[in-house]
């Protein structure tokens, strides 16, 4: 099963970037260094205080303001972007759509969002192993790379293991910071916040969309039934009464929950995004949803 | 196993409830329950214990389940083929109306005692037993057919009148014995003077089994149970067992 980028989202992936834009970057907004006498770019200026190069003096400012002002230059640094997408077997579920088909989609916005803002862009897929289906790409123009290397991709047949992965990621890919953004469905809440432990560890900065199939908790009704392990592979006959129906409600409730106590913790973005909800709503809401950066 | 008092008053429908049967067995191994996939297996796994347990319990209730879908088929194919306690009779009445019955004996001429003793076999005719009426006189004559109906009985008799003719009692014996209605038993009643122990012989060169031979003067009540009635009330109560076995186990 493929996932379902077309080419002809472009226009409104342009509106999304532009919505991003106007939001400072929203979820893939980056901390701007302000490093005196550092770097090239003028970022805003400052007080004189004892000790300052007189030469970043800027004598028209003080001729205006009547006081000793320096300038303070930010570093230009790459900003480099990495969309984490779960191709477990876990993610072909999901009604009415896919969840990867949705993980797709939003992998497709962010990814424009990102080279829209000049970031360098890579692609990775993850389950049991990581992947690089494509990247790094750098710039607008590569867009159609993107969405043609997305449009390609199935999910399949291994589970979730956000934590092998990312550790994965961090042992090749070392170097200056980096966002990550982790699509998944956050299958192993356990080991996913792991993997969000790893990757802050590594100095990435990582970003969550959770994407949410709010009718998994119903897709098992009570009586004899065959539980087949998507990611597994695992057939187990079973019974089901209400009892543990109810039971699973509660676990997984607070699997679902557990990744969002760790963002909030870790002050890491996190977005739900539902395949309940117009796809439209999710991605505006996962491209407005602010970093701390932001 | 049919104990040797029962009798299946229509045994063919043992036959289509056999391929029912067949049908049935097919189907419930052939349907298997739903299958789902899911992505939180190890949250099952956590809820659901060892999973080899909950599949021997699964399957030995299948089976079970089966076993009692099979048996309520059973009762209803039992159900039926009719099944009674005592084989119900097909009484044949070969009533003497030759004239010398008309001649008087005691109170009432020897015809109208034939007549009183056919009306008391006629009133001993249980459910599901037929009777028939046969003149002997001249000719075996088929006053009223095989019928369960003991008013028509009752009234084919009274309509008899003697004829001036012999009896022919041999003949109308024969052609009882081919009267018997399936799934029953033959019973000759020959009443009359002309009843004596060549009768008896005719009927029994007949090849047919006779419940009673010659005038009966008293026949015994022979009372026709049908089983049916039971066989649907049990195959209800498991139904209604089963369904609420079936759903105290997802409640619980």
């Amino acid at each position: 099963m493929a996932s379902t980028v077309r080419f002809d989202d472009l226009p409104r992936l342009e509106r999304l970037a532009l919505a991003a834009r106007r939001c400072g970057g929203g979820i893939l907004a980056q901390a701007a260094p302000r490093l005196p006498c550092g770097g090239t770019e003028l970022s805003g200026y400052r007080d004189y205080a004892a000790g300052d190069d007189y030469r970043q003096i800027d004598w028209s400012v003080c001729a205006r303001h009547d006081e000793l002002r320096v300038r303070q230059f930010a570093v230009q640094r790459d900003c480099r972007v990495h969309l984490l997408l779960d191709a477990s077997a876990s993610m072909g579920l999901g009604t009415p759509v896919a969840r990867f088909t949705l993980a797709a989609r939003i992998a497709a916005a962010l990814g424009y969002v990102a080279l829209d803002q000049q970031a360098e862009l890579t692609l990775l897929t993850f389950s049991d192993r990581l992947e690089q289906p494509i990247g790094p790409l750098r710039g607008k123009g590569r867009a159609g790379a993107l969405l043609r290397e997305l449009a390609r991709l199935a999910p399949g047949r291994g589970g979730t293991n956000l934590r092998r992965a990312a550790e994965r990621f961090a042992r090749h890919r070392r170097g200056g910071p980096r966002h990550v953004v982790v699509i998944s469905d956050l299958g192993e809440a356990e080991a996913s916040c792991a993997g969000l432990d790893v990757l802050r560890l590594a100095g990435c900065s990582p970003r969550v969309v959770h994407i949410h199939d709010p009718r998994e908790a119903g897709e098992v009704a009570p009586g004899d039934l065959e539980l087949v392990d998507v990611e597994s592979g695992d057939l187990w006959q079973v019974t089901i009464t209400r009892a543990h129906l109810r039971r699973y409600g509660e676990l997984l409730a607070e699997q679902r929950e557990l990744p969002r106590r760790y963002c909030r913790k870790w002050r890491v973005p996190y977005v739900r995004a539902g395949l309940d909800l117009p796809e439209q709503r999710v991605l505006q809401e996962v491209i407005r949803t602010r970093s701390r950066f932001a | 196993m049919i104990a040797p008092a029962m009798i299946l008053i229509r045994p063919a429908a043992l036959l289509w409830g056999l391929a029912a049967a067949a049908i049935v067995l097919v189907y419930l191994r052939a349907i298997r329950p739903g299958r789902v996939e899911v992505a939180t297996g190890r949250l099952w796994l956590r809820i659901l214990g060892e999973p080899r347990t909950s599949a021997r319990l699964w399957r030995r209730r299948r089976v079970r389940s089966a076993a009692i879908h099979m048996a309520i088929l059973g009762l209803i194919v039992f159900a039926a083929a009719d099944p009674c306690w005592n084989r119900p009779r097909t009484v044949v009445l070969l009533i003497d109306n030759s004239l010398d019955t008309a001649a008087p004996g005691g109170q009432a001429n020897r015809l109208d005692q034939a007549k009183q003793a056919a009306q008391s076999v006629i009133r001993s005719l249980g459910e599901r037993e037929h009777g028939v009426v046969i003149s002997t006189a001249g000719a075996a004559v088929l006053v009223c057919g095989r019928q369960q109906d003991r008013n028509r009985l009752a009234a084919a008799v009274d309509r008899l009148t003697a004829v001036a003719r012999p009896s022919r009692m041999r003949q109308a014996v024969r052609v009882a014995a081919e009267l018997a209605a399936p799934a029953t038993r033959l019973e000759i009643h020959a009443i009359g003077p002309q009843y004596s122990a060549g009768t008896e012989q005719d009927v029994r060169e007949t090849g047919r089994p006779a419940g009673s031979l010659g005038p009966a003067d008293q026949p015994r009540a022979r009372r026709v149970a049908p089983l049916w009635p039971w066989a649907v009330c049990t195959a209800m109560l498991l139904l209604a067992l089963e369904w609420f076995s079936y759903h105290r186990r997802w409640t619980c």
